[in-house]
């Protein structure tokens, strides 16, 4: 339910910064990623939304009510660790019922709300089963339940598929989305990776070094990147560094470092200015024969390939030495190209992408 | 001949059975993939093969020979593990030359033996520093040098890159193959992960229970999986339940909800109860049916944009549950809560025998 | 190949390594094991005697006349396991707060307390005994603070219970640390965020997944002031524990007596041994109930503010201060008496210028310790680590068990009746090889620290990474080259922290050192007999001697350690 504010939230470890200047504002019942490299600020942030430690600076405020002196135990929030950190000395039962117990609930409230999550989340028939008796999965089941069973309207999801499988992942997922939703909760999940984030959340903020980088739904942060580093965050990203040689209305010409042309139309760039260009991986596509175009061509030869699901990976092996990755889909291109053979690459021209450069590396 | 064979290999510890009867063959300078859950006997053969264990029954041959009683150290093969297991008191170049120095080589044969595993695997600059100083790609091209310059000639891999983050791991996959076709070596790599195999290998074995399911090309494993643990492990499957209504090279299929569907060749009889598999990839969306292919009226549950592709999660009119994969490329973005049709060629819908315990096929252990 | 890797190779072997396997274990059987329990068999042996002396003939006590050596006995039982409750009770309420504090929390300072608390440690007992002594029973320690005229104990259980629970706290400190700090803290963060306050988390998440380590912790404590005879024997004055009954049995020669009183002294340190073993589960903790509102009164910063004043207090109170006030009592007493200014009752006079000539009898104690010590522990080294490897990695079944609890046995029987016991054995009653003296002081010195050398080590062996040494195979290394090229660099640290380990415990050594020597004394014995002497600048400088050397040998091993 909540709307959660965080307000230049500063955060020190001894000599390293964890959090700086983070201000950020998730909507009531939005379902929020925090994603980024490892070290990235993500635990630290909701370890700060939970009380669990307090900011050096800036304060954090639900619905508008500041959460300065308030312990952890009084904000309301559920928090689902990687661990699951389920009590291994208590049952599953007694697990789930913790929170309504130890706020001094009646008994007879507390078991029907600890029944309903226990149904919700699929495990009735296991109530008194101790953790190490659990798979994976289950327990994370459960450490759902007991976050929720306590009321909580934010929930906090520190990796909380990580330690599964990767085909049991998605299938909880979805689930994961399916509960908060219809419970109307607030979510806000931390993750490593960059498609569990897209399948599950309404928006994404993605943290790098403790500062935010960029924040919106899966689509503008995938086609509206506002840095090299949310490109190659996001997708696969080929980084060129050069300098724009013309530029038109519209459309700008950057010759790079190696000699290539590229034309995108992505422009807005002063002429002589230094830039580094990014091509997806995804974007390329492998022409049969030679084209007339000098921009956005690469000419090279085919050093790996790699056979993926429904696609095939190239290593392509430039002239001048550069080494660039492709990815061209099955269903778009019928041929497979094999180890030697010579190929043009070609990229749209509002798929190349161009940054100034003091942010390209 | 072949380089590495095993014959009816069995292992039991204690009560349990690690794997039962194995048997396969790995070619001469083949890339060979071991791919299965975990506690599926994988790892358990491929210490076998590197004389880690000892067999209870069956016979391992590297090279013809049999060398099921032989030490590890007598059997020229080279190990590299998940956690590099680099020597921390000894250089890189220390670690690199190990192998060399046991055997009592002078001086110039390690040197040359150990700069060339050097340059191949890129680690040059880094001859004089020490374990703690490398990050974990660079630990992991250590480790495949010092198997490299022992001279082995065959390699195996324990889940090589399981220590590594997704990026430096994708990455790595083009820099083990490279290294070891570039040198013409053998190859056995043990994963779980079963994009990694398929990208990787020339063939995989795919392990379940200690038992080897199928053997193949990862083409071959991708459009013809065997059995449905094999086509829900590898890749991404729709499983969908029915009855068999006329047998033949085209199989028409009775789904739940009277769907009547064309799937492709099945040896099963009219009236047998079946499960149709069909890839994620291989199914689209559509706003308007299409009589050439198979189509299947449903709802959009949930339409997620996940960059180079889209993900779909359908549930359709007879209360099945699917999931699409689109590349974002060819369609525009469909919307929660409308309707479309989920469509499919018969060519691509595998039918299998509906098997006495479902869940137990779909488990992925 | 070379010649040293050929030789290696033959040597992987496998009838080599069962003969060296068999080779530990006859050496672990017949020094280690075979001393102790020869006691039953004496006993068994000499039972008309032992029932003579011990029940039926009565003599003259300050008990009155027509006691019996079995009333005595009785007594020093009784006495002995009064002041081992009461010390473990203690251990457990001053050391489970700071324990919680070195484990949970971070703070400037931080690793000096880590530092401070280890210092027990350092001081070998006899040491802390004296210096605890000077501190609460003299006129020097806090009664010349307060004003007055004599010490504020007498010698005798209070002062004991005080010298035990000074010198197992860092142990206690220690293992109850290393159990909180394996609770994963996102269980305790879990019970928070549920709405628990942080008294109740401790209540009903940490109290039950520590309730075993709490146990095992103050059976261990009860173990060790049960056998501690160095230290109690200077503060006890006319009062005697069990173990210090042993010494004055053997120093009387009243060898049947002794015999007796340290076959039921091993019995029951078996016992407890076992029990520990068996970590019991009956005792059970209140978390059913939940009561939100009291427990959030003793929740909060206030509340944990005064927790840590407390504990702070009290271990600076009842362990640190104590522990090093010997030094402030060798400054004051250097050059003389501080209140008569008699030079000859200064410390300085006594060791160097007095005609009973202290100094070179300190010098030959010291170099006699040396040499012990050293002997004992290159001995243990190498015994030690083999044992490691058969106890790690051999596949012995029910056996490994047994075999892990009887290493432990040296450790928990006290210390006189393990001297004693070898005394037995290898003397003129038993073997017949040695007859106390030098050589007799190396072989219980062995017994003894043995469990020092390879506990460690065992720790050490189970956490060797197996993937390496099997990648070492690959590369065409046999199992001997592995152990010399990878095991043992790797191990470098470790064995060095054992062996200081098992030095600084053979220097402190007094209980089982004072039953066994002859002529040659090592430095605690000669701090006893200065002690008893009332020589005591003199002995508190010997004491200070031995302080510094096992300070600085402590000091290498937190570096070492620290280095890790």
């Amino acid at each position: 339910m909540p709307e959660v504010r965080l307000e230049k939230l500063t955060k020190q470890y001894g000599k390293t910064t964890a959090l700086k200047d983070l201000s950020l504002t998730i909507k009531d019942g939005e379902y929020f990623a925090l994603i980024g490299p490892i070290g990235s600020g993500k635990t630290t942030t909701l370890m700060l939304l939970a009380g669990l430690t307090e900011p050096d600076e800036g304060e954090i405020y639900f619905n508008g009510k500041s959460m300065k002196e308030v312990p952890p135990e009084d904000r309301g929030v559920g928090f689902v660790f990687e661990t699951f950190a389920l009590f291994p000395h208590m049952s599953v039962w007694d697990n789930i019922s913790y929170g309504p117990r130890v706020k001094g609930e009646k008994q007879g409230s507390t078991n029907k709300v600890a029944e309903e999550m226990l149904q919700m989340v699929l495990l009735e028939d296991r109530p008194d089963a101790l953790p190490d008796e659990l798979s994976g999965g289950m327990k994370q089941r459960v450490a759902l339940a007991r976050a929720l069973t306590s009321g909580s309207t934010i929930l906090l999801l520190d990796e909380p598929l990580a330690a599964l499988d990767a085909k049991i992942r998605t299938a909880l997922a979805h689930d994961l989305r399916r509960i908060v939703k219809e419970l109307r909760l607030t979510a806000i999940h931390v993750t490593n990776s960059v498609e569990e984030a897209m399948l599950i959340a309404d928006r994404i903020a993605i943290l790098h070094a403790g500062v935010l980088e960029q924040a919106g739904t899966p689509r503008e942060l995938y086609e509206i990147p506002k840095s090299v580093f949310v490109m190659d965050f996001m997708g696969d990203a080929n980084l060129f560094n050069g300098a724009v040689v013309r530029a038109g209305e519209g459309d700008v010409e950057v010759r790079t470092q190696e000699g290539f042309v590229f034309r995108s139309s992505r422009g807005g760039l002063k002429e002589g200015s230094k830039v580094g260009v990014v091509v997806r991986a995804e974007d390329a596509d492998i022409l049969e024969n030679d084209s007339s175009e000098p921009q956005n061509r690469l000419k090279g030869i085919v050093k790996e390939k790699m056979f993926l699901l429904g696609s095939m990976k190239y290593l392509i092996e430039l002239e001048n030495g550069r080494e660039m990755v492709v990815e061209i889909p099955s269903m778009a291109s019928r041929k497979a190209w094999e180890a030697g053979d010579s190929v043009t690459l070609a990229f749209p021209k509002d798929k190349v992408f161009t940054f100034p450069l003091e942010e390209s590396q | 001949m072949p380089e590495v064979a095993l014959v009816d290999v069995t292992k039991r510890f204690d009560t349990v059975t690690a794997i039962d009867k194995v048997s396969f063959s790995v070619k001469d300078g083949e890339y060979f993939a071991f791919l299965g859950p975990s506690g599926c006997g994988k790892t358990t053969t491929l210490r076998i093969i590197a004389g880690l264990a000892e067999p209870d029954k069956g016979k391992v041959y590297i090279d013809g020979k049999d060398v099921s009683r032989v030490a590890p150290e007598d059997r020229g093969i080279g190990l590299v593990f998940q956690h590099f297991e680099l020597f921390p008191f000894m250089t890189v170049f220390e670690n690199v030359a190990y192998g060399l120095s046991i055997k009592g080589l002078r001086e110039e044969e390690i040197e040359k033996n150990v700069y060339q595993a050097l340059e191949i695997t890129g680690l040059t600059e880094a001859e004089e520093k020490y374990p703690r100083e490398l990050g974990a790609p660079e630990l992991q091209r250590c480790s495949i040098a010092r198997a490299l310059a022992s001279g082995s000639k065959l390699l195996l891999f324990d889940e090589p890159l399981g220590a590594l983050d997704s990026k430096t791991r994708e990455h790595f996959r083009f820099t083990l193959r490279s290294i070891v076709k570039g040198r013409g070596l053998t190859a056995i790599h043990v994963t779980h992960d079963q994009e990694e195999a398929m990208a990787i290998a020339d063939r995989i074995a795919v392990f379940r229970s200690g038992r080897i399911l199928q053997v193949g090309a990862p083409l071959e494993l991708y459009e013809h999986p065997e059995t449905i643990f094999v086509a829900n492990f590898v890749g991404e499957t729709n499983f969908l339940e029915g009855v068999i209504e006329k047998a033949g090279k085209i199989t028409l299929v009775r789904l739940r909800g009277d769907f009547l569907v064309r799937c492709s060749e099945s040896r099963l009889d009219s009236g047998d109860r079946t499960i149709v598999a069909i890839r994620r990839e291989n199914m689209y969306l559509r706003t308007v049916k299409d009589e050439a292919m198979n189509s299947l009226p449903g709802r959009i549950v949930r339409a997620a944009f996940l960059g180079k592709l889209v993900r779909y999660r359908v549930e359709l009119n007879n209360g099945d549950f699917i999931e699409i994969k689109t590349t974002s490329r060819t369609a525009e973005l469909l919307e929660e809560g409308h309707s479309a049709y989920s469509m499919f060629p018969a060519d691509k819908a595998l039918v299998y025998k509906y098997p006495d315990d479902i869940r137990q096929e779909l488990a992925l252990k | 190949m070379s010649l040293l890797v050929r030789l290696e190779k033959k040597l992987s072997a496998k009838r080599w390594r069962t003969t060296g396997d068999m080779l530990s274990l006859l050496f672990f059987f017949v020094f280690i094991i075979a001393p102790p329990l020869s006691i039953f068999l004496t006993v068994f042996r000499n039972w008309g005697g032992i029932y003579q002396t011990v029940f039926a003939d009565p003599f003259f006590s300050e008990i009155g006349r027509g006691a019996l050596r079995w009333d005595m006995i009785q007594t020093s039982l009784l006495r002995s396991f009064e002041v081992a409750g009461i010390v473990a009770i203690i251990d457990v309420i001053i050391g489970l707060p700071m324990a919680l504090i070195l484990a949970r929390y971070d703070f400037r300072g931080k690793r000096l307390v880590d530092t401070l608390v280890d210092l027990p440690l350092a001081v070998p007992t006899a040491a802390l005994g004296f210096s605890i002594y000077l501190f609460w029973g003299t006129m020097d320690g806090v009664s010349g603070l307060l004003g007055l005229k004599s010490g504020l104990f007498s010698r005798g259980p209070f002062l004991i219970i005080l010298t035990h629970v000074a010198f197992s706290y860092p142990y206690i400190v220690r293992s109850l640390k290393e159990i909180i700090a394996s609770v994963d803290r996102n269980i305790e963060h879990a019970a928070r965020t549920l709405g628990a306050s942080s008294f109740t988390v401790f209540r009903t998440i940490t109290a039950p997944l520590i309730k075993n380590g709490i146990i095992a912790g103050s059976i261990l404590s009860f173990t060790r002031s049960l056998g501690e005879t160095g230290a109690t024997i200077i503060v006890a004055g006319a009062f005697y524990t069990s173990p210090l009954l042993v010494v004055e049995y053997r120093q009387l020669l009243l060898i049947q007596p002794a015999a007796f009183l340290s076959m039921i002294l091993i019995l029951i340190s078996v016992f407890l041994l076992a029990c520990l073993r068996f970590s019991a589960e009956r005792f059970g903790l209140p978390i059913k109930g939940y009561w939100p509102r009291a427990e959030r009164l003793f929740s909060g910063k206030i509340q944990r503010r005064f927790r840590d004043l407390t504990t702070s207090t009290l271990f600076a109170l009842l362990v640190f201060i104590p522990s090093c006030f010997i030094f402030t009592y060798l400054l004051r007493w250097w050059s003389g008496s501080p209140y008569t200014g008699n030079i000859q009752l200064g410390a300085f006079y006594q060791v160097f210028l007095a005609p009973d000539s202290k100094w070179p009898d300190l010098w030959s104690s010291i170099t006699t310790s040396f040499q012990v010590a050293f002997l004992a522990t290159a001995i243990n080294i190498v015994a030690g680590l083999s044992m490691a490897f058969i106890l790690s990695r051999r596949n012995l079944g029910r056996i490994r068990g047994l075999l892990d609890a009887l290493v432990d046995i040296p450790l928990t029987i006290p210390t006189s009746a393990l001297g004693f016991s070898f005394f037995l054995f290898w003397g003129p009653t038993g073997l017949n090889v040695l007859t106390p003296g030098f050589w007799l002081v190396i072989l219980v010195h062995i017994g003894f620290t043995y469990p020092y050398v390879v506990r460690p080590l065992i720790a050490v062996v189970q956490r060797l990474d197996l993937h390496k040494e099997e990648v070492a195979r690959t590369l065409g290394a046999s199992s001997v080259t592995v152990f010399r090229t990878v095991i043992l660099p790797s191990m470098k640290q470790d064995l060095l922290a054992a062996g200081i380990m098992s030095f600084t415990r053979s220097l402190g050594e007094t209980g089982a050192t004072v039953v066994v020597m002859g002529l040659s004394r090592t430095v605690p014995v000669l701090i006893v007999q200065w002690v008893e002497s009332q020589a005591l600048p003199a002995a508190a400088f010997a004491c200070i001697i031995l302080i510094s050397i096992s300070l600085v040998l402590l000091f290498i091993l937190r570096y070492l350690l620290g280095w890790k």
